[in-house]
């Protein structure tokens, strides 16, 4: 787990500071850090506007066909943004630089905002906003004095991981030609393999990584937690929108159809162009991506269990001191996990380069804390008492928990290993630079047509990737609707 | 099978939670242990069941030792039943996975019958033998965890609290189906609670728990009937205590001078008299109107009657306060003097050095049918 940030550190180490910052301070570095850090300033509060605001609408007023918007703004998580952003530029290709970056990445992650929002919106007492309002606040001031605050967790939570998101994304950047340190890491190892060229970008980019982390721990301070509360009996009474309702639909209408409707139609429309060939090699594309897939989340499952046991069962000094390197190594974008897993297979046990075995760790680093937060949640509903009982009733303490706390983990195991799944069979950087010659995943696949213009030839691979994006979004806001409720 | 606890002491921490307590629970009884939160009764039963080990003393059952200084039986093998306060039904099985859990997997007609025949022991419709806990209501719950402890013939069973999670009407129901399955099948139990009444009316031990240790332990009536101090006096029910002299077998005190029944009052002059507001009858047409009524306040079944007892010259006049039902009351009003009759003879104590007792405790629950003090 700690190999990534044992490699950054390692790097510059080895490299040492000399040879180094000649590679760090020239103008394309400066070119790049512009690009990503106007990206994060510009990307990451528009997904929170889009996010709270979205959220909000659907939760708190009385907009009309809200049931249905509440779905269609989760929609653009069943749609990798590699493919969302093939969608836009195969459809309009002026799109590219920095604003169609910014369009393109904005429209696929706001829904990582809008769900944590939502599940607070849900959960938030509706009692608070009443003595607001008979304490004389108008209803935008109990939005900004009341409702806001309480979202603090959920946006600074939610706008991490989009800003983490942003750092790491490849595909979706690299069809529209805006570059950010992961584009420029890709095309540094294309030419120059591990060089010591990719290994500075990599080293800017962890440590931009790192102040983000550190930001929004500092920004959190000590309410780590978000309460969620059972809810309240009586639904809050809702916002009446008034005149102000065309306006609303409008926007989310509009929404929906730049972050929905738009990359689908363009996958449809390149499905319609396709022929029978392009279809040929996909079985086996799924095979591999099944493979590899399940590996990763069996992977992420087995690793995540007794850290997920530890600090729900024995919460204390280890357990934090545990959690804390799985934290930052898993924030690292997934070309760092890539780059660090090249240079030590490679050195260390070339036997490992390049073999399904890496790909499956790079996997498990990259998407542990899904498989994490599932776990840990299941676990907490897993009280001592029933193990006390089972022992209490003959069954020796590994069995009580073989018999009574597993059969209740199934269901965390399935959501946690089916998120870690998701996620791997849509994971793109770290495939491409990790996997065997020769292996063909879905994700990979449609890369390779795609980024040599064969739009038709990669949308049958992008709807797949699609589909089985859907039950893992669906299981999400299921859980996130059932347990504010 | 008869339970020895002997010595047993408990820290955690600093924290001494049980200090040197030693109990015996005969063979086919039922003890009840009562104490208020955090008096270290639950630590008791949990060292009892072995999910803790205790720092010192003996632990037996029967003829053997669960825990002893250096060694300890684990809970799996001492065949001692447990009941919690929330049941504890494993919510992946159904009722009858959950009776079924514990006993041995000797062929599969043999569990099915002992599951049929703990669910009769413990009045459960067998038509719940196929739903899961959160289909069933919070009184079957419980009374699912009691057959699951009892299905595999264990030699004691432990209950925690296993009423309080329950509405009141629930409790009752739940209290005497459980102590009716207990007694068909004779299992030897032990029950923690903070309820008095539920302690009381248990079974055939009880045992007082006050700050770690054991205060008070023997038969419900002569703990009910003479406790070791007024504190426990007031814990167990309404009492009154009434500073008193103590002369000639006779404790004199503003009701009058009541006979002794037990004089724990170690020869001080100086004593504290307890009577049960039970003993207490007021009397309008009889000699030695001793007391005056001084308010008389409706409440719905019962009437709050204050007065001020002792007024005819007796020693340490007082006011108590007593609920009588209003049949009893007659024509009472502030002003009418009455006469205070004490059914049976008070238990007396000695005095605070300080010679000051508070004059009348305010501890009753006075829904009796007789007066109570409040």
């Amino acid at each position: 787990m700690l190999i990534p940030v044992g490699y950054v550190v390692a790097t510059v180490l080895e490299i040492g500071w000399d040879a180094l910052a000649p590679l760090i301070f020239r103008p394309r570095v400066g070119e790049l850090l512009v690009n990503t850090v106007l990206l994060l300033l510009l990307g990451v509060p528009a997904t929170i506007v889009l996010g709270v605001g979205g959220a909000w609408l659907v939760e708190r007023t009385d907009l009309p066909g809200r049931g249905f918007f509440s779905v269609l703004l989760v929609a653009p998580l069943a749609i990798p943004a590699f493919v969302s952003s093939y969608g836009w530029a195969s459809a309009i290709p002026s799109i590219q630089g920095l604003w169609g970056g910014l369009l393109v990445a904005t429209l696929a992650y706001y829904p990582l905002v809008y769900l944590p929002a939502l599940a607070t919106l849900r959960g938030l007492d509706p009692a608070l906003e009443e003595s607001a309002r008979s304490l004389g606040l108008g209803s935008w001031a109990v939005f900004g004095r009341v409702i806001l605050p309480q979202l603090r967790l959920a946006i600074l939570g939610g706008g991490l991981i989009v800003a983490l998101h942003l750092l790491a994304e490849y595909g979706a950047f690299a069809f529209i030609r805006f570059d950010t340190f992961t584009t420029a890491i890709v095309v540094a190892y294309q030419s120059t393999f591990a060089g010591s060229s990719a290994a500075a970008l990599g080293v800017v980019l962890a440590t931009l990584c790192l102040v983000l982390l550190v930001i929004e721990a500092g920004a959190r301070g000590r309410s780590r937690y978000a309460r969620v509360g059972s809810g309240s009996p009586q639904p809050a009474e809702r916002t009446r929108l008034g005149r102000a309702t065309p306006l609303a639909l409008t926007a989310l209408v509009a929404l929906g159809i730049a972050a929905t409707v738009v990359p689908l139609a363009s996958v449809v429309r390149w499905i319609a162009a396709s022929d029978a060939s392009a279809f040929g090699e996909m079985p086996g594309a799924l095979l591999q991506t099944m493979l590899l897939a399940g590996g990763g989340a069996i992977g992420a499952i087995l690793v995540a269990l007794p850290v997920a046991w530890l600090s729900g069962r024995y919460p204390g000094r280890l357990s934090k001191a545990l959690e804390g390197p799985y934290y930052v190594a898993s924030s690292l974008p997934a070309i760092i996990v890539a780059l660090a897993l090249v240079t030590v297979t490679l050195r260390l046990v070339p036997g490992l380069y390049q073999t399904p075995a890496t790909v499956i760790a790079a996997y498990v680093i990259v998407f542990l804390p899904r498989a994490l937060v599932s776990l840990r949640a299941g676990i907490a509903q897993v009280p001592e008492s029933l193990e006390e009982a089972a022992r209490s009733l003959g069954s020796h303490p590994i069995v009580a928990r073989a018999r009574v706390t597993v059969p209740l983990l199934v269901p965390a195991i399935a959501a946690g290993g089916a998120l870690v799944a998701l996620g791997a069979a849509n994971e793109l950087t770290a495939t491409l630079l990790l996997a065997p010659t020769g292996t063909r995943t879905l994700a990979t696949q449609f890369w390779s047509a795609a980024s040599s213009i064969d739009y038709a030839g990669a949308a049958p691979y992008a709807l797949l990737l699609i589909l089985l994006s859907i039950p893992a979004v669906a299981l999400m806001f299921t859980q996130i609707r059932g347990r504010a409720r | 099978m008869n339970l020895t606890v002997t010595g047993i002491s408990k820290a955690f921490g600093a924290t001494r939670v049980l200090d040197d307590i030693s109990l015996d629970v005969a063979q086919g009884s039922r003890t009840a242990i009562v104490g208020a939160s955090g008096s270290g009764k639950s630590t008791l039963l949990r060292l009892i069941a072995g999910f803790l080990d205790p720092d010192d003393g003996r632990i037996t059952l029967g003829d053997r030792t669960l825990a002893a200084p250096g060694t300890s039986v684990p809970a799996h093998r001492r065949g001692i039943g447990y009941v919690a306060q929330d049941g504890g039904l494993f919510p992946h099985l159904t009722v009858a996975g959950n009776i079924a859990f514990g006993v041995p997997r000797a062929g599969r007609a043999g569990r099915a019958a002992r599951v049929r025949e703990v669910m009769e022991l413990t009045a459960l419709d067998p038509a719940l033998a196929g739903r899961y806990p959160h289909q069933i209501s919070g009184g079957q719950q419980q009374r699912v965890a009691l057959a699951r402890a009892l299905a595999p013939r264990p030699g004691i069973i432990l209950l925690d609290e296993p009423f309080s999670a329950l509405d009141t009407g629930l409790r009752e129901q739940t209290r005497r189906a459980v102590i009716d399955a207990l007694e068909l099948t004779g299992t030897t139990a032990v029950l923690v609670t903070h309820d008095q009444d539920e302690a009381l009316s248990f079974g055939h031990g009880i045992g007082i728990m006050v700050k770690g240790r054991l205060a008070q332990a023997g038969s419900p009536s002569a703990v009910f009937d003479d406790p070791e101090t007024p504190e426990i006096a007031s814990f167990l029910g309404p009492a009154v205590l009434l500073p008193a002299r103590r002369s000639d077998g006779c404790a004199e005190c503003a009701l009058g001078t009541i006979p002794v029944r037990h004089d724990r009052s170690n020869g001080s002059r100086a004593a504290v008299a307890m009577v049960r507001p039970a003993q207490i009858d007021l009397v309008t047409d009889a000699p030695g109107l001793n007391a005056v009524v001084h308010e008389v306040r409706p409440m719905g079944s019962l009437a709050e009657v204050s007065l001020l007892a002792g007024s005819a010259g007796a020693a340490h006049p007082a006011v108590i306060t007593l609920r009588v039902p209003p049949h009893q009351l007659g024509d009472l009003r502030p002003g009418s003097r009455v006469a205070i009759r004490v059914d049976g003879g008070a238990v007396l104590y000695p005095s605070d050095e300080t010679g000051v007792v508070d004059e009348v405790t305010d501890d009753v629950t006075g829904d009796e049918p007789q007066p109570a003090v409040a």
